[in-house]
């Protein structure tokens, strides 16, 4: 129990939010930035990302709270902390944790046509979202006593988390001066997937003036579903209790990490317009795509109505009486089902507008590769970002400000408003020096200083070879 | 030197943007003295005692009777406290019994833990009924005595191999009266105070 609360706490530490990479998207001088939006305005000759190395992304977050909030060292007794977090949070904040890491990724111009550039890669993708189950939390917390009447709606347990790998090929075409436009393919190998989503039904004690007792519990509709794939294999490990237990389900892993897992596909697609000289906007739709789940699938579901009143004493039969937990399970069995299931991979759009501006063309080129345009050293504009989610989108706006300072160092700064804070300041450094391209970029940056307090916080970095 | 300067420059901004971040003013040892303090109230035993279908058949008004002792008895299955779970973190748990009333004759109804195998455990508790004022009248309401009963923990521990709970309907003289008319209705609930230290 302990060990899974600190989980759960330090899940909250080290929190950021969804996949929003407002400072990568549209930086076009990295060869990620084809990975938000396959159809960036991107001009490379070639790219490898160095392998394991060329993106290492992690992003947590925790809406509705923060660590500090239960944890402050402030006097006051942890006990009151936590009552005041439960009250605070609703059944519509969340924990998220993605992460991804790129495996491989590279690209080339095509010899035969330069103005398209061809991208590829692998990489794998860790993504957890869990919504706070408040009534429930309440119900472990407080107990029902002052919730008499009031229905614990199951609702609120909704979660989905999944381990995969993406292989992806992408193609990106200047159709003309104005436009580009990409799409990348996607084939989804998952190796683990839960979800417990749309589930519904309550659970209410009311109070009975008229009825054979004080009180009645009832369990009205319930339907609970939880959906496993690539679960119930390694159960079988864990119970077979052998000592290469953990190696074989590195084997199972890896074996799913190379297309042996359930499979899906997916695609995105992304453009960018310059309106004039100067403007210019784009558009992405990413994980336009569904995972089929097939292979090694364990789904769980209870459904049901029951009432319980106590437990008559019919004092006339000298009988036996009831078994409540029996008659539970008999209302409301939990059902174990292995029916293949689908599900979408959460879609994300970007989109953003951009005002370029400080041409820099002074004929020495000191700031730009050579045969390049001269370069605008500075760019402003706005960026929004949706993410689709069990329950509902997570939306983000952002306001950027993109700065050249040389040839080798680009940096971008972005000021974001979304579900977490209304303070999230972002950073980007790229620095392009003899082929290497060296990044890093992070956001909530002024939660840096204390990061307890913060809900969340993003971080990517990587290494690539460009010409 | 140009490359060099700019090598330089990307440590120095690797490490400021590394070294920046922390935590602090946060004490996560508090979580010792985290405590769950949940209250659950859950139903425990009801009962409708008609008196009218205990009258038996034939006998002519104003004549006494007797119900035979088996059939004012019983024993259901109850969980009291059935895991360590429960016992370790069970602070209490009070049980609340009220009893309404509109047979013109007063009861007393007894109630006690039984292990599984019938042996009684703990106290034998005592719910005095009040007489009612008969049928179809507003019923007299009695609580237990004392009201409510607390099990607290070390009564917990002594029934914690309570399966059962055995009832009866003790009818104390003169006998019953066929004239007599109305119900005695049994309602009750658990109050569970529980108290966990994560």
């Amino acid at each position: 129990m302990r060990i899974f609360i600190y989980l759960c706490i330090s899940l909250w530490g080290c929190s950021m939010y969804a996949q929003n990479k407002e400072v990568l998207y549209d930086f076009i001088e990295l060869p990620q930035s084809l990975m938000l939006n396959p159809g960036a305005d991107v001009d490379f000759e070639y790219h490898v990302g160095i392998p394991v190395l060329s993106q290492i992304h992690v992003n947590a977050g925790f809406k509705g709270a923060s660590v500090y909030d239960v944890f402050a060292d402030d006097g006051r007794s942890i006990n009151d902390k936590i009552e005041t977090t439960l009250n605070n949070l609703g059944s519509n904040d969340y924990v998220t944790l993605t992460q991804q890491l790129e495996i491989l990724n590279f690209g080339w111009k095509s010899k035969k046509n330069e103005k398209i550039y061809y991208s590829g890669g692998l990489y794998e993708e860790l993504d957890l979202i869990s919504y706070f189950p408040k009534d429930f939390a309440v119900l472990a917390y407080q107990g029902n006593q002052d919730f008499i009447n009031r229905p614990f709606r199951f609702s609120n347990i909704s979660l989905t988390g999944e381990l995969l790998t993406v292989y992806h090929f992408g193609y990106n075409k200047k159709v003309s001066k104005k436009l580009t436009f990409g799409a990348r393919a996607k084939l989804y190998s998952s190796i683990i997937n839960f979800r417990s989503t749309k589930n519904s039904g309550t659970f209410t004690t009311i109070e009975t003036p008229n009825g054979n007792n004080i009180y009645q519990h009832i369990i009205n509709n319930a339907n609970v579903t939880v959906k496993t794939s690539g679960y119930a294999s390694l159960r079988e490990i864990e119970s077979e209790d052998t000592s290469d237990g953990a190696r074989q389900v590195k084997n199972k892993f890896i074996g799913r990490a190379l297309l042996g897992g359930n499979l899906g596909l997916g695609v995105d697609l992304g453009f960018t317009y310059q309106l004039e000289d100067q403007w210019t906007i784009t558009g992405s739709a990413t994980d336009l795509g569904m995972i089929f789940y097939t292979k090694d699938v364990e789904t769980y579901r209870a459904r049901g109505s029951f009432a319980f009143d106590g437990i008559q004493t019919p004092i006339t039969t000298g009988s036996e009486g009831q078994d409540v937990l029996d008659e539970l399970e008999e209302a409301i069995p939990i059902d174990t089902l292995s029916t293949a299931y689908a599900a979408m991979r959460p879609l994300k759009l970007n989109g953003s507008i951009k005002y370029s501006f400080n041409r820099y063309d002074d004929g020495t080129c000191n700031y730009c590769f050579e045969g390049e345009d001269p370069p605008y050293l500075d760019g402003i504009g706005l960026q929004v970002f949706t993410q689709f989610r069990p329950k509902r989108p997570q939306y983000a706006a952002s306001l950027f400000y993109y700065k050249r300072w040389f040839s080798f160092l680009r940096t971008k700064v972005t000021y974001t408003i979304d579900d977490f804070s209304y303070k999230n300041i972002g950073f980007l450094l790229s620095t392009h020096i003899d082929k290497i391209n060296f990044y890093i970029s992070g956001n909530n940056l002024l939660e840096y200083s204390n990061l307890a307090k913060a809900r969340g916080v993003s971080v990517q970095f990587g290494f690539n070879y460009i010409m | 030197m140009k490359t060099m300067k700019s090598y330089a420059f990307m440590l120095f901004a690797c490490t400021v943007f590394l070294t920046v971040s922390c935590v602090k003013d946060v004490d996560f040892n508090q979580l010792d003295d985290a405590v769950l303090t949940p209250v659950f109230e859950a139903d425990f035993i009801y009962s409708q005692f008609d008196i009218e279908e205990f009258i038996p058949d034939g006998l002519p008004p104003d004549t006494e009777f007797t119900i035979p002792v088996e059939r004012l008895r019983d024993t259901i299955n109850y969980d009291l406290t059935s895991t360590d779970f429960a016992i370790e973190n069970l602070d209490r748990v009070e049980l609340t019994i009220e009893v309404r009333n509109t047979i013109e004759r007063d009861f007393s109804i007894v109630f006690q833990f039984l292990t599984a195998d019938g042996t009684a455990i703990g106290e034998l508790y005592n719910v005095p009924v009040a007489a009612g004022m008969g049928a179809g009248t507003a019923p007299v309401v009695s609580f237990s005595n004392p009201n409510p009963i607390v099990l607290d923990n070390p009564t917990l521990v002594e029934l914690a191999n309570a399966r059962r709970v055995y009832t009866e309907i003790l009818i104390p003289a003169p006998p019953l009266n066929t004239n007599l008319r109305g119900v005695i209705d049994l309602r009750s609930k658990a109050t569970y105070y529980i108290n966990y230290e994560l």
